[in-house]
């Protein structure tokens, strides 16, 4: 009885212990950065990540539009730091694992993945119709703007992709190109349905944009790019020519473009190649928009200086207006109705000033007698599409689609995606 | 405020103790008290265990050989014995009866081979002999520590534990070892030992806060404590012995007992000390006075601007005694070192209070506080360009006069390199570290009857440490000037109880039954703050620029363990136990995780029929031992986080967004799981003049944690994932002989050899790199150096050209950052009742250390190969091809360090009694007196990178480690 009255006493040594357990937690939570629960369990939450993939695709969207001027020579190695970019302006492969053949793939999945959050999360949330219509909707039209800028760069994509998919099958690259079009119809037969609400189209959709025109420019852009004539002639129908679209820019996240081509200093990676200079209609203004001349030691090409993203918060246009007249001008002469091609090409060539800021070419009027031939008008609208539309990633694809000689066809899916994805064709692992 | 609420709760044990004790008729209490005194001598020995046998209570010997057990136990007759690492072991018998207090015969001690009464009680939950244990655990006593010439604990360990590899990474003053027990057991997660003083679990970060060309200036925060608090260390190496701290154990663990008061009239010691350091080589700097077209040149050896001999100084006072139930232990310390290379310096003080408390006859409560606070001037070195001191003379052709100054303003010459003067950088700039620490300890225990005790322990370890860069207004490259501080602020609490039963089968079975429990909680906050276009004149972190960032991490380990030891005739032992345990950064699912152990201990030689055995008159002692363990290892606290899923900000034209952080959540993170198997014996000869331990041990660590990259078209980069996994296995060998024990001179010897090998066996993502030149690879142990090399014939021989070595097309693997083995031998020698000695020499064999320092200065028109080109011994181009072979800068690193030679004389009572004290010592000291290399750089042990896990092998610009010689006096009143 006495040894057990002194364990009795003993006790509050073993209880002092048990109660310091009581401040015992197991689950702690992350203080630094909000957890995927906090964020995709909140309207808020979702709708900063709206804001988010935004600002993911206006970053990444250098990448494909980069190595597309570099494979169409539009720009060249500005320095010989830049091997295995000056690898690509000598007609070399571009060695796998170098920056050209990684990071647009990377880059776009990227903004893949924020897309797919957005459609997983956004019906989940309960937030208002109007504003998940806008959210769906921009989530679509971003996830088509990347899996467009992929097709342009390689030739078969993996579609079914999400953060615990790390073996995707790669589909056909008609289903790819399909899944393009399907989700820009979706999206534009959302906002159809349910107009986005004022929340959306203030606080979530960037200044600068207009959704349903985006969904309309880029459903032209991508079916003249992959050939689809019909659905590119209509959609670009549909564009407000009097204004565009950009993808605005501040200190905080500043221009991709001018980040690669001014903030490098005195050894900026890329540089417009004169050959594109010289090779221009006499008295195109437009090539003093895009370049001023320049001599550049050290390159493989001759090369000239940007004139355009110069500053940080410098927008990059989402399209101009002239791209939409020459689309309409290459349906119509794909059609051979040549009349037509020919009042959209001079629309484009005419003007010696605009109320926007876009390229003006201020080149007397064609006749009929110019361009007489399909051909010929097909060869002219090319040239006005390098012109109009310099470096904004359209060039190597226009150049394949015209028949011109291109360095090669796609860049290799890369090293990275190789390696760790059982699923990736080895076909297109190869060297370019 | 959940952490703090205990606090509270050691109240609520206070009002427990306000009940009347009221004794059990078969218990009383008991003081026992006593000296510990050198048997040849008769010195007093402090650190000394005394145990009542079969007991496990006992108590350490104080600064006098005293010692005080308070205990309560039925009258009777007890056997108490005396011990010490290398000493035989003394037993007397007392007869505890009607006196509570009861003061026995001093014990005299003799130098020994072999000690297996010794008490251990780190890795066991309950006090254990050393006879019973079934791994090797390293003990080192408080003589060892207290008077090696060393402000560090760590640095005062090197040479003397089996198994462990302890570098000086480099000499800047405050510290920067690094300890690896038996290998390396991780990747990405650290790989240093876990660290206890007293019960507390310390933090023990190598944060450098600041790029101060940090991977060369790699410190280590238990150079906080001071090396003469120290009683005793116990080392254990790995899982089979540390297998009850769970998840934190997979590196080892090595626990610090800090001294204690004694019952009697107060003891004050005083002690002091001198240092001066220097540099003990030089670089072989290009000086002939020539310049490459031939035409004389003044060339200018730098090094003589940047070293110096340091001069230090150490204070120490002591006092510790005891009345009734109340025992002490106070003890201040303040050091002022300066450093070998200009600008460098450390300052300390250190205040420590040890109080035990017994409160009526069940309970007693303990309770330990030191505060630290440092400041310490570091220079910049290595690879910072803009203010790094040797950086900057390696990078700058000695044609330029640094100590040129322009006699208008005084200003240094700048302008003809790429970096800042060091001169002016030296004494402009502000670069330094200041820490303030404290560490509380409590502990509570009843022993409400023989056989029982029930204990609690609260730690908390709390640092602020804070790293200041100040360059002024006006220095090259900041015309406006910049500064920032960076504060680090942790904390580190942990809470334990264990119950220990020792019950009997019969005479012949001791069954000690033990469970517990252990909870940690560890915080840290960094708090950056940075300024540009300062405000002219204050060097306050303010300017028209500013900026400040906040980053808090937190993790927490809740664990139970419990155990079981079986001793058979005091002879046979075994011992099984269980520790079940999760941590916070582990997923849900993962959490939980289950460390066995299980070992056996025979002692053969006493089984009746070893003594038929034809040699069994030359063996005193012989025990086979054998143990198996598993135990845990946590990510780095920078992963505390990794099993979520997180967001992080960005911004679309200035508006704020979120997008999923490219390091994908792992929610399926689990602890990197260590098993570790050992086996070795223990031998005494010739009445214990030789002794000899041999250890074997073979670890395999699995689930080793990686960053796996993903295939981008997932959107992620990478995840944390368990997929690798990796071995140590080696062998430990110890030789002690008493060689000469006689009246006027004593001469003992010990020789410690040990050799790991490593292995990465598995590997599920590429072969990765680190540091310059480290890479994990399958096959191979971790780190090796793969790097630019020569070309090689099918023979191995080198392939020429008409310049020329060539390259290999490829970087190869050429050698390894870790040493084959590792061998020390120590000796110590007494001399007349005087004098004693001790000399130790410290080696590690077999490594390769890549010398970029010379690389650079060969590059920069500063080292020896361009020196050659200079005497026209080799041509420009031979030059220009062999810089670019980085194999031709990798050194066998080999080496054997003249680690320590101490002369001690003690004075006698006599000639004490005179300045008043009981006894007066003077030491005379050398520290790293001389080396023994083949390698061509100032140090062979410099290792830039510091606590890395991988990283390793690398000297570029790092402080190099002092050569040292100290006088000091010590007294005891």
């Amino acid at each position: 009885m006495n040894a057990m009255n002194r364990i009795a006493r003993a006790l509050p040594v073993l209880m002092i212990g048990a109660l310091a357990l009581t401040g015992c937690d197991l689950d702690l939570t992350d203080p630094n950065n909000p957890s995927e629960d906090d964020v995709l369990g909140s309207i808020a939450g979702v709708l900063q990540v709206a804001v988010g993939l935004q600002a993911e695709y206006g970053n990444e969207q250098v990448d494909p539009v980069y190595v597309a001027a570099l494979v169409a020579d539009e720009v060249g190695a500005g320095g010989a730091t830049f091997q295995n970019i000056q690898q690509a302006d000598a007609g070399d492969p571009i060695e796998p694992g170098t920056g050209p053949s990684e990071s647009p793939w990377a880059g776009m999945y990227d903004v893949v993945l924020v897309s797919n959050v957005l459609l997983e999360a956004a019906p989940e949330v309960g937030m208002g119709e109007a504003t998940l219509s806008g959210v769906l909707a921009l989530a679509e039209t971003y996830k088509a703007m990347a899996f467009g800028n992929l097709l342009m760069t390689y030739e078969r994509i993996p579609l079914d992709v999400g953060g615990d998919n790390t073996a995707p099958e790669f589909a056909s690259r008609a289903e790819g190109v399909d899944e393009v079009f399907s989700l820009l119809a979706s999206a534009r037969a959302r906002i159809q349905a349910t107009p986005p609400s004022s929340v959306f189209e203030d606080d979530v959709l960037a200044p600068g944009m207009d959704l349903g025109q985006l969904i309309d420019a880029m459903t032209a852009r991508y079916a003249i790019v992959f050939e689809r004539y019909p659905e590119a002639g209509a959609a670009a129908a549909q564009v407000d020519l009097t204004r565009y679209s950009e993808f605005r820019f501040a200190a905080e996240d500043p221009n991709p473009i001018w980040n690669l081509w001014y903030n490098g200093g005195n050894s900026t990676q890329m540089r417009p190649e004169d050959r594109w200079r010289l090779e221009a209609e006499a008295g195109d203004q437009r090539v003093g928009y895009w370049v001023s001349e320049a001599d550049i030691d050290g390159a493989v090409v001759a090369l000239d200086d940007h004139a355009v993203f110069d500053a940080q918060a410098a927008p990059i246009p989402a399209f101009f207006p002239d791209e939409m007249r020459l689309i309409r001008a290459e349906v119509a002469a794909r059609n051979n109705q040549l009349t037509d091609a020919l009042a959209l090409v001079n629309e484009v060539r005419t003007p010696c000033s605009s109320p926007l800021d876009e390229p003006v070419a201020c080149l007397p009027a064609l006749t009929a007698g110019d361009v007489p031939t399909q051909q010929a008008m097909l060869a002219e609208i090319l040239k006005q599409r390098q012109y109009e539309l310099f470096t904004l990633g359209t060039a190597w694809r226009d150049l394949e689609r015209f028949g011109e000689p291109i360095k090669y066809s796609w860049m290799n899916i890369p090293v990275t995606e190789c390696d760790r994805n059982p699923n990736a064709p080895l076909e297109l692992c190869a060297l370019n | 405020m959940g952490r703090f609420a205990l606090f509270g709760m050691v109240g609520l044990l206070g009002v427990a103790f306000a009940t009347t004790p009221e004794a059990a008729a078969a218990q009383n209490n008991y003081t026992l008290t006593g000296v510990v005194r050198e048997a040849v001598t008769g010195a007093p020995m402090p650190g000394a265990q005394v145990v009542i046998d079969g007991r496990e209570i006992g108590s350490e010997t104080g600064e006098a050989g005293r010692f005080t057990i308070v205990t309560s136990l039925p009258a009777g007759t007890y056997t108490v014995t005396a011990s010490f690492i290398g000493r035989e072991s003394v037993s007397q018998q007392v007869t505890l009866g009607g006196e509570s207090t009861v003061r026995l015969d001093d014990f005299l001690l003799r130098t020994t081979a072999l000690e297996l009464a010794e008490i251990v009680v780190t890795g066991s939950a309950a006090p254990t002999s050393r006879r019973a244990l079934g791994t090797s655990v390293s003990t080192v006593n408080a003589q060892t520590v207290n008077e090696a010439p060393v402000t560090t604990i760590d640095q005062a360990l090197q040479g003397r534990v089996a198994g462990a590899t302890i570098v000086s990474n480099t000499g800047t003053p405050g510290g920067g070892v690094s300890v690896r027990l038996r290998g390396t057991s991780s990747i990405t997660g650290g790989a240093e030992p876990l660290y206890i003083v007293d019960g507390v679990i310390i933090d023990n970060n190598g944060d450098q806060q600041i790029n101060f060309g940090y991977r060369s200036n790699p410190s280590n925060r238990l150079a906080d404590l001071d090396p003469d608090d120290i009683a005793r260390i116990e080392i254990l190496k790995g899982a089979a012995a540390a297998a009850l701290y769970g998840s934190r154990a997979n590196n080892g663990v090595v626990q610090i007992f800090t001294k204690r008061g004694q019952l009697g009239a107060p003891t004050i010691t005083a002690s002091s000390r001198f240092q001066a350091s220097d540099l003990e080589t030089s670089l072989p700097f290009a000086l002939t006075p020539v310049d490459l077209d031939g035409a004389p040149v003044q060339r200018f050896n730098h090094e003589d601007l940047l070293f110096r001999t340091g001069y230090s100084q150490d204070y120490n006072v002591s006092v510790s005694g005891g009345a009734d139930d109340t025992r002490y232990f106070v003890s201040a310390n303040w050091v002022d070192q300066e450093g070998i290379m200009i600008g460098s310096g450390h300052e300390k003080l250190n205040l420590r209070m040890n109080l035990d408390q017994g409160l009526g006859d069940i309970f007693d409560v303990s309770a330990g506080a030191n505060f630290i606070n440092s400041s310490t001037d570091l220079v910049i070195n290595g690879e910072n360009g803009t203010g790094g001191l040797l950086t900057a003379i390696v990078f700058t052709p000695t044609t330029v006069n640094l100590a040129e100054q322009n006699p208008e303003t005084g200003e240094y010459v700048n302008d003809a390199f790429v970096f800042a003067n060091p001169l002016s950088v030296v004494e402009d700039w502000n670069t330094g570290q200041s820490v303030t620490r404290f560490v509380g300890s409590f502990r509570a225990r009843a022993n409400p009857f023989p056989g029982l005790t029930a204990e609690y322990r609260l730690g908390y370890d709390n640092v602020d440490m804070e790293t200041e860069l100040f360059i002024p207004r006006g220095a090259t490259g900041a015309p406006t000037g910049s500064a920032q501080s960076v504060n680090r602020r942790s904390s580190l609490l942990n809470n334990d109880i264990v119950a220990n039963y020792q019950w009997g089968l019969g005479d012949a079975i001791v069954m000690t039954t033990s469970a517990g429990l252990n909870h940690t909680n560890e915080q840290v906050q960094n708090l950056n703050l940075s300024a540009s276009e300062l405000v002219p004149v204050t060097e306050n972190v303010r300017g028209a620029n500013d900026s400040a960032t906040e980053g808090e991490v937190e993790a927490t380990t809740l664990g139970f363990f419990a155990q079981q030891q079986i001793g058979l005739n005091d002879r046979f032992f075994v011992s099984g136990g269980l520790r079940w345990d999760a941590s916070s950064t582990f997923g849900e699912d993962e959490r939980w995780q289950l460390y066995p152990k299980l070992s056996g201990s025979w002692v053969i030689s006493e089984e009746s029929f070893f003594d038929g055995l034809p040699f069994a008159d030359a063996v005193n002692e012989l025990r086979l031992r054998s143990a198996l363990g598993f135990a845990g290892n946590q990510p780095s606290l920078g992963a505390a986080y990794a099993r979520f899923d997180t967001y992080g900000q960005t911004n679309n034209a200035g508006r704020l967004g979120l997008v999923p952080d490219p390091t994908s959540g792992n929610p399926d993170l689990k602890p990197e799981r260590q098993r570790e198997w050992e086996a070795g014996l223990d031998l005494s000869l010739w009445g214990e003049r030789l002794g000899f331990g041999f250890t074997y041990y073979d670890q395999s660590i699995d689930d080793l944690l990686l960053s796996r990259p993903f295939s981008p078209s997932t959107g992620f980069a990478s995840v944390l994932q368990n997929v690798g996994a990796m071995s140590n296995w080696g062998q430990e060998w110890e030789v002690r002989g008493v060689v000469i024990d006689r009246e006027g001179f004593g001469w003992a010897s010990q020789l410690i050899y040990s050799r790991n090998n490593n292995n990465v066996d598995r590997l599920d993502v590429d072969p990765f790199g680190a540091g310059y030149t480290n890479w994990v690879t399958e096959g191979q142990p971790i780190g090796v150096h793969r790097m630019p090399a020569f070309e090689r014939d099918a023979n191995g021989n080198i392939v020429e050209d008409d310049v020329g070595p060539v390259r290999a097309a490829d970087r190869q693997i050429v050698g390894n950052p870790w040493p084959d083995y590792s061998l020390s031998l120590s000796n110590d020698f007494r001399l007349g009742g005087s004098f004693t000695a001790s000399v130790l020499l410290d080696g590690q064999f077999g490594h390769e250390l890549w010398n970029q320092t010379q690389r650079i200065m060969d590059i920069f028109s500063a080292g020896p190969l361009y020196d050659q080109v200079l005497r026209g011994e080799v041509t420009p181009e031979f030059r220009s091809r062999v810089q670019g072979i980085w194999e031709n800068y990798l050194e066998d690193a080999s080496f054997v360090k003249l680690r320590s030679v101490t002369l001690r004389y003690d004075a006698g009572n006599q000639l004490a009694s005179r300045v008043g004290a009981s006894s007066l010592q003077l030491e005379l000291q050398g520290h790293n007196l001389l080396t023994f290399t083949d390698y061509s750089g100032y140090d062979p042990e410099v290792n830039m990178f510091g606590l890395n896990t991988v990283a390793r092998g690398t000297d570029f610009g790092v402080f190099p480690n002092a050569r040292t010689f100290s006088v000091g006096i010590r007294l005891q009143y």
